[in-house]
C-alpha cells in the first residue's frame, strides 16, 4: 500500500524494472525484484563506480524500502535542479548527449552489461555535462542485436542529421515524435547529399528501408546465436563515428550578434551588467530563469554569483552559441535552452503526464527579463497586465527591463505596423506591475532610454 | 502462402526469445538490420582495433577515448564471446 504522500511519475510506466515517485518534493526510484540481478551486477561489476566517477551516471544512495510494498530497493538519486527535454536542446547539446550515451554503452559492454534503452529523455544536463539519470537502464549482457539501436537512431542520429544537413528548427520534430523521429521521415526530409555520409547511409537510409521491408531480407540474416560482442562494439563505434561527423555552425543572425549591434553601444551593456550585479546581491537567488537570454551575457552573472541558471531563448543560433561558450568556460551552473516563450513546451505523452510542460517544472527564485517586454507587448500584442501575471506566476523576484517606444529597437518593431499600443508607457508599466509587486530598485541604464527594475512579489 | 509461412518461421526463430526479455520494442526492422550488418560492423571494429594499436605504437602517452579502457574491453571480448556463444 503506497502512502498518500507519494506521487508516481507519469513517465514511469514502461519499464517493469522500477518506477519513479515524488515524496515531499524529492524524487526516488523504486527498484522491483525482477531487476535485482541486474542491479547487483551494476554495482558488483564496477560499472556504477566507473560511470558515476566520470559523471556519466547520476549517483544515488539506497534508502529504506519502508512504505514501498514488494520493492527490492528504494534509491535516492542526486536531485536535478531543472529537467529539460531533447526538443529544448541546441544541436551541440543533443550531440553531446548522443556521445555520452555511446560512451556509457562502451563502458557497459566492458563490464559485461548493456544499455537496454537509449532514450534521449534519460539524459539530463548535470553540472553542465550530459549524464544518464535512469539507473535501471542496464542489463546483463546477452549476445544479440542491441535492442535500443533503433531508439538511438530515432532519438539522436535522425534529429542531428536533420539539423546538420537541413535546418536547426527541425530539432522540434522530437516534440511531435516522442519516441524519436521516424527514420523514413528523416530520410525523406534530408537532402540527397545525406547519402554521401557513410554513417547516415548505413544507420539512417538503409536502416529506414529495412524497417519497411523486414521479411525477405531477414532470411539471409545471421542467427542470434552467432552474434558476437565485436559486432556490438563495432556498431557502437560506427554510430559514434557517424555522430561525430555531423556538425552545425550557427549563422550570424541578428540575435546572435545582438550585443555587437549599434543599438547596444556606449556604456549601455557595461552599466546594465553593473545594475544586474547589484540586483543579484539584493535578491540572492538560489535559482534563476533568464527569459530571452540571447547568448547568455547576463545569465553568466547569475551563474557566477552561484545561482542555478537556466538561460532560455527562442533563437536556436543564440542557444548554440551560449552552450558552446558554457562548455568552453566550464560553467556548471548554466543551462542554455531553446524555448519560445509565446509557445512554450506543453505537457506531452500519455494523459499529458510523460513530459512536463514548461510551467510545471521547478520554478526559480528570480526571473530575469531583459530586453523582452517590448517584444511581448508590441510584437506579440500582450497587455502589460498579462505579462505581469505571467512573471508573478513564476518567481518571487523579478528583474525586468522596460523598453520605451522611443527606443531604437521598439521603433523597429513599430515601423512595420500601426501603433495601437497607447497604454505602453513607463507610467502604466510601473502602475500595472505595482499591483502585484513592490519595486525594490529602479535604475535608468546609461546611453539608452531603458529602465531596469528589481521587484519583489507581494504576498497574496 | 509459402513466403508468409517462411517469414513466420524466421520471426519465431529469431524474435520470440528476444522479445520476452525486452521492454523497449526494438522494431523488427532494426533487429534484422543489425544481424544483416553484423559482419560489416565486426570487420570495421577489427580494422579500427588494428588502427588503434598501430597509432598507440607511435603515441604512447595518448589518453584512451571516453568510455572504458581498451584493455578491459579486450578482456570482456575474450571471456564473453566464448562463454555466451557456446
Amino acid at each position: 500500500m503506497m502512502s498518500e504522500r507519494l506521487k508516481v511519475s507519469g513517465a514511469s510506466f514502461r519499464d517493469p524494472s522500477g518506477y519513479v515517485v515524488e515524496r515531499e518534493g524529492e524524487f526516488l526510484r523504486v527498484v522491483q525484484p525482477c531487476y535485482s540481478e541486474h542491479y547487483k551486477c551494476l554495482l558488483d561489476s564496477g560499472l556504477y563506480d566507473a560511470l558515476t566517477g566520470r559523471g556519466l551516471l547520476i549517483a544515488h544512495e539506497e534508502i529504506g524500502a519502508g512504505g514501498f510494498e514488494g520493492a527490492f530497493k528504494v534509491i535516492r538519486p542526486r536531485q536535478i535542479s531543472f529537467i529539460s527535454y531533447p526538443y529544448e536542446w541546441c544541436f551541440s547539446q543533443l550531440k553531446d548527449a548522443a556521445l555520452a550515451t555511446l560512451a556509457i554503452q562502451k563502458m557497459a559492454l566492458a563490464h559485461g552489461m548493456i544499455l537496454k534503452d537509449a532514450s534521449a529523455f534519460n539524459i539530463q544536463f548535470v553540472d553542465g555535462k550530459p549524464a544518464l539519470i535512469d539507473t535501471l537502464s542496464f542489463e546483463k549482457l546477452a549476445l544479440e542485436p542491441w535492442a535500443a539501436y533503433g531508439q538511438f537512431c530515432r532519438h539522436f542520429l535522425a534529429p542531428l542529421a536533420l539539423i546538420s544537413l537541413r535546418d536547426p528548427r527541425l530539432g522540434r520534430l522530437s516534440r511531435i515524435h516522442l519516441d524519436g523521429v521516424p527514420l523514413d521521415l528523416a530520410a525523406k526530409l534530408l537532402p540527397w547529399r545525406g547519402r554521401m555520409n557513410p554513417g547516415l547511409l548505413l544507420h539512417l537510409y538503409w536502416h529506414a528501408a529495412s524497417g519497411q521491408r523486414p521479411g525477405p531480407a531477414a532470411a539471409k540474416a545471421v542467427k542470434p546465436k552467432n552474434y558476437r560482442l565485436s559486432s556490438l562494439l563495432g556498431l557502437r563505434e560506427n554510430l559514434e563515428s557517424a555522430v561525430r561527423k555531423l556538425n552545425w555552425q550557427p549563422p550570424k543572425t541578428a540575435w546572435a550578434s545582438y550585443y555587437q549591434g549599434p543599438v547596444t553601444g556606449g556604456r549601455y551593456v557595461e552599466h546594465k551588467q553593473q545594475i544586474m550585479a547589484d540586483f543579484l546581491k539584493i535578491a540572492r537567488p538560489g535559482s534563476v530563469w533568464d527569459l530571452g537570454a540571447n547568448t547568455g551575457l547576463f545569465s553568466r552573472l547569475a551563474a557566477a554569483a552561484g545561482a542555478d541558471t537556466v538561460a532560455f531563448d527562442g533563437d536556436a543560433d543564440c542557444v548554440e552559441m551560449n552552450y558552446l561558450e558554457m562548455r568552453r568556460k566550464k560553467e556548471p551552473r548554466l543551462l542554455p535552452l531553446w524555448m519560445d516563450l509565446t509557445n512554450p513546451s506543453p505537457a506531452l505523452g500519455w494523459e499529458h503526464g510523460e513530459r512536463m510542460s514548461w510551467m510545471e517544472r521547478r520554478k526559480p527564485d528570480l526571473v530575469v527579463a531583459l530586453g523582452l517586454v517590448h517584444h511581448l507587448a508590441i510584437a506579440n500584442n500582450l497587455p502589460l497586465s498579462r505579462i505581469r501575471d505571467f512573471c508573478a506566476g513564476l518567481s518571487p523576484w523579478l528583474a525586468i527591463e522596460f523598453v520605451p517606444k522611443e527606443d531604437a529597437n521598439a521603433q523597429k518593431l513599430l515601423s512595420v505596423r500601426e501603433d495601437i499600443f497607447g497604454g505602453y508607457t513607463r507610467e502604466n508599466f510601473e502602475g500595472e506591475f505595482s499591483r502585484r509587486y513592490t519595486i525594490v530598485r529602479s535604475s535608468e541604464v546609461e546611453d539608452s532610454r531603458r529602465v531596469l527594475y528589481l521587484m519583489r512579489r507581494n504576498q497574496p | 502462402m509459402h513466403m508468409q509461412y517462411y517469414q513466420e518461421v524466421v520471426h519465431s526463430a529469431l524474435m520470440v526469445p528476444t522479445m520476452l526479455a525486452m521492454y523497449v520494442d526494438p522494431g523488427s526492422g532494426s533487429y534484422y538490420f543489425q544481424m544483416l550488418i553484423a559482419g560489416l560492423t565486426t570487420v570495421l571494429f577489427f580494422f579500427s582495433s588494428i588502427k588503434r594499436k598501430v597509432l598507440s605504437l607511435f603515441n604512447k602517452t595518448s589518453e584512451p577515448p571516453a568510455g572504458a579502457p581498451d584493455a578491459s574491453l579486450k578482456k570482456t571480448i575474450e571471456s564473453k564471446d566464448k562463454s555466451l556463444t557456446e
